[in-house]
């Protein structure tokens, strides 16, 4: 597409210029990255497919909320226990955003002390990288916490 | 499932252009290399043979990585918290000159960092990076006329900044001829 010698004298006169080579740390740098690659890879005793599941339903119906306590109890085919001891993928992110709160008001404890009720709505997602291919697993669930605090009454 | 290919090989042929297309597109050295580091590993994982054919997209993930970054809130405060490595980074130099080519190399760096960034990006991808237009076109999501167009601007600005300071270069102070350029004065047609 360049055909103008003077253009080409030009080209030529800066590919003749060899960019700075990288940084020794740079390198070593990389060469971490890639041999904790292979750690994993190695230790690693069965792929683990990626399990992809976003979930969509709305986290404050009994509907999601009931999907998600009987999905904890299903049986898993590789152990977890299987998957700390021998990691294929790496957690990159845990994220939490708090999506409500709401007081449930002030109870009452057998001991007849007060307590502050909360509930606490909010939307877990976690991501794992797997470092053979880079593929990136994201899982997604909601959460429900009940928080009971102490309330002192001046 | 060890690599059957050397990565170090392959990554000293590439990383000085990397790194030189990574100063392209972020504000310090050592940003560049921290972007670079990303591509490679990302880039390694994913063709682990080191094939020639991908090479367009390691160039790619700079590309996204290096712009990622600077939208980056995170990224922008960490490099103000390093500022004093980044300043520092900032003047080493692009290019490492054999005997004789000191000069020039500072007067490119100088003008290449003159250019506007959507064609130092081209340049620095065509010249060093040995990418062609359609490659680079494909990455940038530009036509390839608007590609070739910026080339050639580029080149016509790089002429136009090292025309007078060859003569310096050459030790010619006086009424220089039509021949002590090795370049003549930019060509107005664009492709």
């Amino acid at each position: 597409m360049n055909h103008d010698p003077n253009d080409t004298h030009l080209e030529n006169l800066l590919r003749g210029l060899a960019p700075t080579a990288a940084s020794p740390a740079l390198t070593q740098r990389v060469d971490e990255e890639l041999k904790l690659d292979m750690s994993w890879i190695g230790s690693a005793t069965k792929p683990r497919r990626a399990t992809r599941w976003l979930g969509s339903a709305t986290w404050a119906s009994l509907g999601a909320a009931a999907a998600v306590a009987v999905m904890s109890f299903l049986p898993q085919p590789t152990p977890n226990t299987t998957l700390a001891t021998t990691p294929a993928v790496l957690p990159v992110a845990t994220i939490r955003e708090w999506e409500d709160v709401q007081n449930d008001g002030i109870h009452y404890s057998a001991e007849r002390l007060p307590e502050q009720h909360m509930t606490v709505i909010s939307r877990e997602r976690q991501t794992w990288i797997d470092p053979r291919d880079g593929a990136q697993m994201t899982v997604e669930y909601p959460r429900q916490q009940k928080l009971v605090l102490p309330v002192s009454f001046q | 499932m060890e690599p059957s290919f050397d990565w170090k090989r392959t990554f000293e042929q590439l990383a000085p252009q990397l790194v030189l297309y990574a100063r392209q597109l972020v504000d310090s050295k050592s940003d560049a290399e921290d972007v670079v580091q990303m591509a490679f590993v990302r880039w390694w994982r994913r063709f682990p043979q080191g094939d020639n054919n991908h090479i367009p997209l390691l160039y790619a993930a700079v590309r996204t990585i290096a712009l990622d970054q600077r939208r980056s809130d995170t990224r922008r405060v960490n490099r103000e918290a390093k500022s004093d490595i980044a300043v520092a980074g900032e003047n080493a130099p692009s290019f490492d000159p054999q005997p004789g080519q000191q000069e020039i190399a500072e007067i490119v760096q100088h003008a290449l960092q003159a250019l506007p960034q959507e064609q130092r990006e081209v340049v620095t991808l065509k010249l060093w990076g040995d990418l062609t237009f359609n490659e680079i076109a494909a990455m940038t999501g530009e036509s390839i006329n608007t590609i070739a167009g910026r080339y050639r601007y580029a080149l016509q600005a790089m002429q136009r900044k090292l025309a007078p300071l060859k003569a310096d270069l050459l030790g010619e102070t006086s009424t220089p001829g039509p021949n002590i350029l090795p370049f003549s004065s930019p060509q107005e047609a664009l492709p």
